[in-house]
Parts: C-alpha cells; structure tokens; sequence
C-alpha cells in the first residue's frame, strides 16, 4: 500500500514514519510526503496513482486547501481513495467531506490506532 | 400688540369725538341758521306791520336760549357807486345784550356759530344776526371722550383680570409644558408637569406625563438591549476567535500527544532491543520527539496566552506591544476562526511587516478586536466577490487579504487590505455608525466597525480611516501614536 500524506506542518512527516515504522519495516506501507495540495497533485501526476491512498491532513492549508484537492483529486483520479485529517472535527465538516467525495475522515488530535484501522478498511474496499 | 392699543387710543381720545362733535356741529348749525330765519320771519312781520313790539318779541324768541351770545338786527342798505357798482352797508340797528359788540364781518368760529337771515320791508331791508355759543358741543365731546376712556378703561380692566384668570388656568400650564417638553427634548426625560385639575388641561398635563414616563422606560430598554448588542458582538468575536484558537491549538496537541506515546513506545522498544545500532536509533529519535514535544508545548501555551489576553476584559491599560507580531498571530486567528465557521471560505494572505516597527503602546485584548474585525470584514468581502463573479460565469481573481505595517511620521500604521467589491460611495460615510451593516439578517450586528473606530480614536487616541474603489478594492488604515 502506497500512501501519500499531504500536510504543511514540518513534523507531520516524522510523525507518520514513528507510527508506522513497522508497516514501513514489513513493507506493508510505502509512504510518500507533500507539503501542500499543488505538491502532491504533482507526484500523483508523475507516478502511477493507482496504489495510493491518499491521506489529505488539515484540511487547512496556506494555497490549496484539502477540500480543493480532494475535490481535484476525485475528478481526475477516481479510483484514489481519500481519507481526511483534519482539526475541523465538527459534523459540517464531516458531511462537507464526504459529499465531496471523502472516503473517511480522522479528526486531530489523531488517534492513529483508528487512523490505521480507517486506512486497512479503505485498502480492503 | 403697542400698535393695536395705540390705533384704539387713537379712535376712542380722537377720531370718535372729532366725528361726534363734527355731526354735533352740523346738527347745530343747521338749528342756528334756521332760528335766525324764525326771528328774521319775526321781525318782518312786525317791521311790515309797522310793530315795533313784535320786533322785541321776534328777538325774545332767542334770547331765552342759553347758548345764545347774541342776537342783532342789522340794517342793510345798498348804494350805487360812481361807476356803477352798488355798495353794501351794514349797520346795527339793535343788539341783544346791548353791551356786546358786534362786528357786522364776523364769521363762525370754533367757539361761536353766526348766522344771517335776511329779510327785506317797505320800512327796511335787513339782516337778523344770530351768534350761538359751541361751548356745550364742546363740553360734549369732552364728555364723549372722558365717557369713551372710562369705558376703555373698565373693559381693559375686565380684560385684564379674565387674561390673568385665563393666564392663571391656560397659560401658565401650557408654558410649563412646553418648557417641560424642551427639557424632554434635550435629554430631561424626568420632567413631569402639575396636572391636578380634572379639565383639559389637566388631562393634557396627564398625558404628557405619561408620555414622559414611558419615553423614558424605553429608552433604559434601548439602552439595555444596545449594551446587550454590544456585549453579543463581543461575545460573537470572541467565540469565533476562541473556534479559531481551539482549532489551533489541536495542531500542537496532536503533536505532543502522539510524539509522547511514540516515545513510551521506543522506549518500550528499547528495552528489549539488543542491537546496539538500533538502540541508539531509537534513543535519537526519543530525543528528537522530546524536543518537539516540547516545542509543541509551548505553541500551544501561547495560543493559550493569546486567548486569555483577548477574553480579559477589565478596562485594558496602554502597554508597549510587538505590533508585527501582534498582527501576525491575529491575522492567523482570524483566516482560523472564518474557516471553522464557513466551510466555503478560502483567501490567500499576503504579509508585509516594516523590519524596524518599535514597540508600539496598546491595549491589546481591545486592539486585536480591532484587527480581527477587519480581517473578517476583508474575508467576507472577498469571497462574496469571489462567489458572485464565479455566478456570473467570470474567471475571478482569487480573493486576497493584504496586511501591512509601517511607520508614517509619529505613527504606526497597519494597512488592511481587501480585493473585495469595495464600498459604494453613497454608504462610505455611514460605514463607522452603529447597526450600520450590508450583511443579510443574522450575519452582522452592525457594531463591528463602529466598536473598532471608538477603540482607535478613544482608546488609542490613534485614527482609523478607510479608502475604496468599487468593484476592486476595500483599506482601512489605522494609525497608533508611537
């Protein structure tokens, strides 16, 4: 499972390779990293996309922001499954996502126990 | 009112007694001249009949009359001149009183009417001279007019005492009540008039007491719902700053939380790791989620630190504040807290701080009411552009919100800016009053800007001022002493 992890904090890439450092050990997961939704559109556009996962988080961000990705994403490439990360936990945003496209959604501050169960359940879908 | 008295002095003490005594005197003359051709009749009689004793009868006839002065027979004879023409002597032949002279010439005079009857016999042509005196005419109109000026007098004095009762029961209460209501006018909202007679004027007096009560119970209710207002508007900002600052606050607490778990993890790790290369691995990267921990701490401290200093709300003295660093983090709080409550919201933000800002004196929990208030106007404006323009099938530019700080001469200035639809002309000027707003029902309060113009000007004793362009773009700029 290919993974690309999009957000604009610095230590959000330290962050997921602890986590997942034995996924990352076994070879289970590959995780690829952009710091903003132009940057990422931009890998996706130079390798094969079709084993991504594509994990948006903070749908806040300076430029492009996690909704306008998601919704870029889900237009030209709609087999990518997407999961957002996002502070704005509320049930608007929720729904905004998911009527967008989203296919799950992981409020901070994550819980990466659930993150990584969302992320199997999506793989398997 | 003097002009009015004065024409009816005028008419009472002159015209009206002039006018009497004028038909008085007509009347009189008319009666002297035709008693002077009673006795002229008289005297012919006799004089024909050749009776000297019905001449002195004849004149009897007038010399009771007591405005008589006196009564003479006049012997008229006419001669005819050298040339012709005739030549009329008058001689007196017989006057009563005897003692009176009498001038033949004499005329009517203010005091005296004469008249002439003339009659002509066998024996003597003749003129009976009749003089009666225009004493009691006089008296008359003397008497007129003292007449008239009690009369005046009395009703004066009548009018007078029915204008004071009046005054006393209309006027009076009528001025106190229009004095009352100018106080009213002018802010006394606890006037209240005496209203105890149970006329008209006492119900006006009632009914404007009322009026006054209620006028001012709901003023207080103004008042108190315009205080309530206000305190909404703050509360309104503060929980959309507190939406943005919780939101900012989770980025950290994500750190802390997971780097702290990874960390017992490794350590746990560790434990049993034998590898000496790993361990090591592991104790590095313990390290360097320690740090981050700890940086992510204190993030979240002075988002901490940022939210009480906005909530505090006891009356803020001037402290030297980081103005740049002031506009950043509210700047960052406000794109925030718009975004946690529209989900449709996005602007791009451009920085500009002059490097060489000094410390700046503010109340900073007022102040950055002041920045947020703007930021979030500029945000509204942009994407309600932005929004229109995309309806319209345009390809807009994408909203933008400029914020700038420089020095300018004796003041810090900070420069927001909006590529918004602007300000239209006609409403620029109304823009800093309170309840002032274009935004639909339940989207603005209206006290926004009006709030942040008192905070610049009394608090700061600084200026806020705005230029726009309609249909591109929207700066306020305001202006702290330094």
């Amino acid at each position: 499972m290919k993974v690309l992890i999009v957000d604009d904090e610095v230590d959000v890439k330290d962050l997921f390779l602890q986590q997942f450092r034995k996924e990352i050990k076994s070879g289970m997961i590959t995780t690829v990293f952009a710091h903003s939704g132009a940057e990422a559109l931009e890998i996706l556009a130079n390798q094969e996309p079709l084993d991504f996962i594509l994990i948006l988080s903070d749908i806040n961000m300076p430029g492009m922001t996690g909704f306008d990705l998601l919704k870029e994403v889900k237009e030209r490439f709609p087999s990518l499954k997407v999961l957002m990360v996002s502070a704005y936990g509320d049930a608007a945003n929720i729904d905004k996502a998911k009527s967008i496209g989203a296919d799950g959604f992981v409020p901070k501050p994550v819980d990466f126990e659930q993150l990584k169960e969302s992320l199997f359940t999506i793989s398997q879908s | 009112m003097l002009s009015i008295v004065l024409m009816f002095a005028f008419f009472i003490l002159i015209y009206f007694p002039n006018q009497q005594e004028k038909s008085l005197l007509r009347n009189f003359n008319t009666e002297v001249q035709n008693l002077s051709g009673t006795v002229a009749l008289g005297v012919k009689i006799a004089l024909t009949e050749q009776n000297f004793e019905g001449v002195e009868t004849a004149l009897d006839f007038v010399k009771q009359n007591h405005h008589l002065r006196f009564v003479s027979l006049v012997q008229v004879d006419s001669t005819k001149n050298n040339d012709g023409t005739w030549s009329v002597k008058k001689t007196v032949f017989k006057t009563y009183p005897d003692a009176f002279a009498v001038d033949v010439k004499a005329e009517s005079s203010d005091s005296i009417i004469i008249k002439h009857s003339a009659f002509s016999t066998p024996l003597m042509k003749g003129e009976i001279m009749l003089g009666m005196s225009t004493e009691e005419i006089t008296a008359s109109k003397q008497q007129i007019r003292s007449t008239s000026l009690i009369v005046c007098f009395i009703v004066l004095a009548i009018g007078i005492v029915i204008g004071f009762i009046l005054a006393r029961h209309i006027s009076v209460p009528v001025l106190a009540l229009r004095d009352a209501a100018l106080k009213v006018g002018q802010g006394d909202r606890t006037q209240q008039v005496q209203s105890n007679s149970k006329d008209e004027i006492g119900q006006l007096g009632q009914a404007f007491n009322k009026m006054v009560r209620d006028l001012e119970m709901a003023e207080s209710e103004r008042k108190a719902a315009q205080e309530q207002l206000i305190q909404s508007e703050k509360m309104a900002s503060l929980g959309q700053m507190t939406a943005g600052i919780a939101h900012e606050i989770k980025n950290p607490l994500n750190f802390v939380n997971n780097f702290s778990k990874l960390s017992l993890e490794l350590m746990n790790e560790m434990e049993t790791e034998e590898d000496a290369e790993e361990k090591k691995f592991l104790l590095d990267s313990i390290k360097s989620n320690m740090v981050k921990i700890n940086h992510h701490g204190k993030r979240a401290d002075s988002i901490v630190a940022t939210m009480l200093q906005h909530s505090r709300g006891a009356a803020g003295t001037l402290i030297p504040c980081d103005l740049n660093q002031l506009c950043d983090e509210y700047t960052d709080l406000a794109y925030h807290g718009m975004r946690a409550t529209s989900q449709e919201f996005n602007s791009s933000i451009v920085k500009e701080f002059a490097p060489e800002l000094p410390p700046v004196n503010l109340i900073p929990q007022e102040f950055s009411r002041v920045i947020l208030n703007l930021l979030n106007n500029a945000f509204y404006a942009v994407n309600e552009r932005y929004a229109k323009e995309l309806a319209e099938g345009k390809q807009p530019e994408g909203p933008e919100v400029r914020i700038k700080t420089e020095i300018v001469g004796n003041y810090a200035t900070i420069r927001i800016r909006d590529n918004g639809s602007g300000i239209p002309e006609t409403i620029k000027n109304k823009i800093f009053e309170p309840f002032f707003t274009t935004k639909p029902t339940g989207k603005g309060t209206g006290l926004g800007l009006s709030l942040s113009y008192d905070i610049m000007t009394k608090e700061h004793q600084g200026k806020m001022s705005v230029t726009s362009e309609e249909g591109k773009f929207t700066e306020f700029c305001l202006e702290l002493p330094i």
